[in-house]
């Protein structure tokens, strides 16, 4: 794929390097010429210095046409207005952009930027899982939130310890889609059974998120 | 009249400095009496080189005394360069003295003679079948020396504080260890080692072991003097033929790199641009010629490949050592001969020449500013050549140094084949011998002899000195000496 990255600094030499080695074609554009030509020397990618929201300097970047843009400078306007102009002018096909402000995502997708990634949103939003309830080893969303993803530890007090998948009783729109015993995982079936110390994958909208909880821990706080 | 303190002051440490290389001049001009203990009948000429050599220890450790109490004293900006051009002149000099003492050689002979010596040229104008053992020994010596560098030879026992801007002004280009006394001991033992190797190398296929020692130290430094008339040629040994080329290769390759290669690391030896450079150069230049040129003046292929093999790699690798007369090659053959002596040997090695690395360098950047074009305009891209330590990356002002030197050079070239146009000699025999004598090459078309002009032989000589030197170290070494010496009477 042709991917183009706008800004950013620890995280555009990080994602340079992880999509390079998966052998994708990759345009840097960047407005620090020191930090370009540091780049430039680490990474086998074309470097272009600029300010990536001008219009000339993405023009001179031969972005026109590409499959996935990705912008990653520290400020949010300038994100949307690359992104708007990576969509609108240059036809790319797929725009992302880091919003360093959870706020700005509403705006973000009000117009029309959906594939916007709050990286505090998420931590926020993580931690706030985790804290609440201890058994959450790990906890996911996916697509946007649409879906998430949970990593459960049954105790010894469990309501479900010891019964199995069949009794749960797991609502329509939930699935446990393995189960973690040691070193061992266990896809489960209708007779598996549940037992202390297991770790559940959960996959389930985040609607039914603390019904799923409840059933599982058997309380939805600490 | 005043005498500006400061300037005679800061002198002192220079005067001190060519003392104590002068002293190290001393012992080399004594070595080449060794051979006295195998060849006692040549004894008479012993005093020829006991005159000059006490002559520069007396005069060595008086300027010497120069230095004492200055060790605080300070070298001021580019006297480094002074010190290399005087300590290189004071070698000429010294080494000259025996072949002049002897009656052998007028003024202008023994110069030439050591000059071609320690620039490791191998243009002559002795006649090596009279010439005494001990004469032939002494020149093979200047080569020794000559080809590593006499500052080089001082560094090795002390480096002092200053040790590294002269390692620089004397043009070496790479530290092979952090510490550079030791660096400049391991290249000395790297080159002793392999001139020991190439002697018994020679002495396995049949060579007297006199000539062994000779040819292997002429070969390894690049310079290329021969103690027979046909100089390798003489032996019509292929076995002898491919040792000469294999040592030749040796001594024009980096020393940087023979570090790389006696460690073992042969993948990042051949990813040197330098060394694919030369392979690819001589692939392409002696099949060319053997087939295209030579084929029918010695009948077949096979013996043209082994010909030209062997000619282009002593022009390439600026030894000159030859194993036919050129007299009768064709006008095309001269011509790849004479670009190969422009182009030189290997940075940082024993070899002159404009130097293989410019020229890869200069042909990249054709390259780079080519596809520059067909870039986004405000693209950032580092460019690098790969040398013996890894990725060099490039920046303008290197690029604007080695242009400034290679037209510098060619104008310095064009300059002294003028000079041997007018005395009549012909464009291609001109264009050959001076390419040789800038380049430190030391092939001839016959042109040099002791009995050409001394105009020519002049010119020669400054070609030589000014091609070892590599150029800029002379210009600022004069423009500093007038620039001090037009304030030292204010």
């Amino acid at each position: 794929m042709n991917i183009v990255l706008v800004g950013g600094r620890r995280r555009v030499d990080f994602l340079a390097k992880s999509l390079l080695a998966k052998g994708h074609r990759i345009t840097i554009v960047h407005d620090d010429e020191s930090f370009c030509k540091f780049l430039s020397r680490t990474h086998d990618a074309t470097v272009v210095c600029g300010d990536g929201s001008k219009p000339y300097i993405l023009t001179d970047a031969n972005i026109e046409g590409a499959d996935v843009l990705i912008a990653l400078t520290p400020k949010d306007a300038d994100n949307l207005v690359i992104c708007e102009l990576a969509k609108k002018v240059y036809s790319v096909k797929r725009a992302f952009s880091t919003v360093s402000n959870p706020r700005s995502v509403e705006v973000f997708k009000k117009l029309g930027i959906n594939t916007v990634i709050s990286a505090t949103h998420i931590v926020a939003e993580i931690i706030e899982q985790m804290a609440a309830i201890n058994e959450i080893a790990n906890f996911i969303p996916l697509e946007q939130g649409q879906i998430v993803l949970m990593e459960i530890m049954v105790r010894a007090n469990s309501p479900i310890c010891g019964k199995s998948i069949a009794d749960i009783g797991i609502p329509e729109q939930a699935i446990i889609g393995c189960i973690l015993r040691g070193a061992n995982t266990i896809i489960p079936r209708g007779k598996t059974t549940v037992t202390a110390e297991d770790k559940l994958i959960i996959l389930s909208p985040p609607q039914i998120q603390q019904e799923i909880i409840k059933l599982v821990v058997g309380r939805t706080d600490i | 009249m005043n005498v500006n303190k400061r300037i005679v002051e800061s002198y002192r440490i220079v005067f001190g400095y060519i003392g104590v290389i002068v002293m190290i001049l001393a012992g080399i001009l004594l070595l080449p009496l060794l051979v006295l203990l195998v060849y006692p009948e040549e004894m008479e000429y012993a005093i020829h080189f006991v005159v000059p050599a006490a002559t520069a220890l007396i005069s060595g450790l008086l300027l010497s005394l120069f230095l004492r109490g200055q060790s605080d004293g300070r070298l001021t900006q580019r006297q480094d360069a002074i010190i290399v051009l005087a300590v290189w002149i004071a070698a000429v000099v010294l080494s000259a003295a025996p072949f002049m003492l002897s009656k052998q050689l007028n003024f202008t002979q023994a110069i030439f003679e050591a000059v071609s010596g320690w620039t490791t040229t191998g243009l002559s104008v002795v006649d090596v079948a009279v010439t005494p053992k001990v004469f032939l020994m002494h020149r093979s010596i200047m080569q020794f020396f000559g080809g590593v560098g006499i500052v080089l030879v001082m560094l090795s026992a002390l480096s002092g504080t200053y040790g590294m801007r002269l390692y620089c002004a004397e043009g070496h280009a790479d530290k092979l260890l952090p510490n550079l006394a030791k660096s400049a001991r391991l290249i000395l033992s790297i080159y002793a080692g392999y001139v020991l190797s190439g002697t018994l190398l020679y002495v396995a296929f049949d060579m007297p072991l006199f000539d062994a020692i000779n040819h292997s130290i002429a070969a390894l430094s690049t310079g290329g003097f021969s103690t027979k008339t046909d100089s390798i040629g003489a032996y019509k040994s292929l076995p002898i033929e491919l040792t000469t080329i294999i040592l030749m290769l040796l001594g024009t390759t980096n020393f940087a790199a023979h570090l790389l290669l006696l460690r073992g690391n042969i993948k990042k030896f051949f990813l040197i641009g330098e060394i694919r450079f030369m392979l690819i150069l001589l692939a392409f230049s002696i099949p060319l010629v053997a087939f295209v040129g030579l084929n029918d003046l010695y009948g077949n292929a096979s013996q043209g490949i082994r010909i030209a093999a062997f000619e282009f790699v002593s022009a390439l690798t600026t030894t000159g050592f030859s194993t036919v007369s050129y007299s009768d090659w064709p006008p095309f053959a001269i011509f790849v001969m004479i670009l190969l002596m422009l182009v030189g040997g290997g940075t940082g090695s024993t070899a002159g020449g404009l130097k293989q690395n410019r020229i890869y360098l200069m042909g990249k950047a054709f390259y780079w500013n080519l596809t520059k074009n067909f870039q986004p305009e405000h693209v950032v891209r580092e460019r690098y050549i790969y040398r013996p330590e890894g990725r060099v990356y490039i920046e303008d002002k290197q690029l604007t140094e080695t242009f400034n030197f290679a037209f510098l050079y060619m104008v310095l070239y064009f300059a002294g084949v003028a000079i041997l146009l007018s005395h009549g000699y012909p464009l291609q025999d001109s264009l050959f011998e001076y390419a040789s004598a800038i380049g430190t090459v030391g092939l001839s078309v016959g042109l040099t002899t002791a009995d050409a002009p001394p105009l020519v032989l002049w010119a020669e000589i400054i070609g030589m000195f000014v091609g070892r030197l590599e150029i800029y170290v002379i210009f600022v070494a004069v423009i500093k000496l007038y620039k001090d010496a037009k304030h030292v009477l204010e």
